[in-house]
C-alpha cells in the first residue's frame, strides 16, 4: 500500500510541477502532500509487517537480502522526504521542490526495487 | 504550515529518518531476540519431519536452534530445501559440511564464518547430520 500512495504522491507532484498554469496545481500539490505523509506513516506499517515475517532479519541472504538492499535507503528516504514535506509545507520554494522531486524519483526507483524482490521473494520461486 | 524554513526542515527530516531507521532496526532486533527465545516450540510444531529437540543431542538441539535463526530462511525450517536445497540425506563428509557452513559457495550461499564461531559451526554439523529419511 504505501508503494502506491508513495508513487502517486509523485506523480501528482510532478503534474503540480510541470503543469505550472494550471488551475488545479494548487490541488496536485495537496494530494502529492497528503499522500506522501500517509504513504510515509503506512511505510511503518509494512517494515514492521515485513520484519515480523522475515523474524527480524535486517540483512538476510538471496532474495532477501537484494529485497533489504532496496528497502531500507527507500525507507530512510520516504520518511525524510515526508517529514520534510510536512515542515515545509505544501508550497516550497521552486528550486527545494525541484529537489525534493528528484530524490523522490530515486525513492521510487528504491521502492519499485523493493517491491519487485519482494514479489520476487514470495513468488519468484 | 510553513513555521520552518526549508535548511531547517531538511535537519529536521534527516535527523527524523536516522531515528525512524534505527527505531526500525530496534524493533528488528527485538523480533530477533523475542524469536530466539520461543523459535524451538513454535518450528517444532511446524517442521514434523525434523526431530524433535527432544530426541537431539545437546549439541545437535543447538544446531537446530542455530539453523533455525541462520539457515532456514534459504533451507527452509524443516531443511526440505526452499531457496537452498534439501540438506537430508547429505553425502558429504563431516569437514565439508563445516567448510561449506564457514567459507559458503560463490554465488549461491553466503559464508558464516564470520557471523559463527567454531563451537556453534560443529554444533550445526552435528544438527545437519541428524537430518535423515
Amino acid at each position: 500500500m504505501p508503494i502506491a500512495l508513495i508513487f502517486a504522491a509523485a506523480f501528482f507532484d510532478a503534474l503540480a510541477f510541470f503543469c505550472r498554469r494550471s488551475p488545479k496545481r494548487g490541488e496536485f500539490k495537496a494530494i502529492g502532500y497528503w499522500l506522501v505523509i500517509v504513504g510515509a506513516l503506512g511505510s511503518f506499517g509494512a517494515v514492521f509487517s515485513g520484519l515480523v515475517l522475515s523474524k527480524g532479519t535486517i540483512g538476510g541472504t538471496g532474495a532477501v537480502l537484494r529485497h533489504h538492499y532496496f528497502v531500507w535507503p527507500a525507507f530512510t528516504l520516504i520518511i525524510g522526504l515526508a517529514m520534510w514535506r510536512f515542515l515545509v509545507g505544501r508550497d516550497p520554494s521552486r528550486r527545494a521542490f525541484t529537489l525534493y522531486l528528484a530524490i523522490m524519483l530515486v525513492g521510487c526507483s528504491f521502492m519499485g526495487a523493493a517491491g519487485f524482490f519482494g514479489g520476487e521473494m514470495l513468488l519468484g520461486r | 504550515m510553513k513555521n520552518w524554513s526549508e535548511g531547517k526542515a531538511s535537519l529536521a527530516a534527516i535527523c527524523a529518518s536516522g531515528v525512524a531507521l534505527a527505531a526500525m532496526f530496534g524493533v528488528a532486533s527485538v523480533i530477533r531476540h523475542g524469536e530466539s527465545s520461543i523459535s524451538i516450540p513454535t518450528f517444532a510444531t511446524s517442521a514434523q519431519a525434523a526431530m524433535k529437540p527432544a530426541e537431539l543431542t545437546a549439541d545437535a538441539a543447538q544446531g537446530r536452534h542455530l539453523f533455525l535463526m541462520n539457515c532456514a530462511h534459504c533451507h527452509g525450517d524443516n531443511a526440505r530445501g526452499d531457496e537452498g536445497p534439501d540438506l537430508h540425506n547429505l553425502h558429504r563428509s563431516d569437514a565439508r559440511i563445516h567448510e561449506v557452513i564457514t567459507a559458503g559457495i560463490k554465488g549461491e550461499m553466503p559464508s558464516f564464518g564470520k557471523k559463527l564461531g567454531e563451537p556453534e559451526v560443529r554444533e550445526l554439523t552435528a544438527y545437519i547430520r541428524t537430518l535423515q529419511g
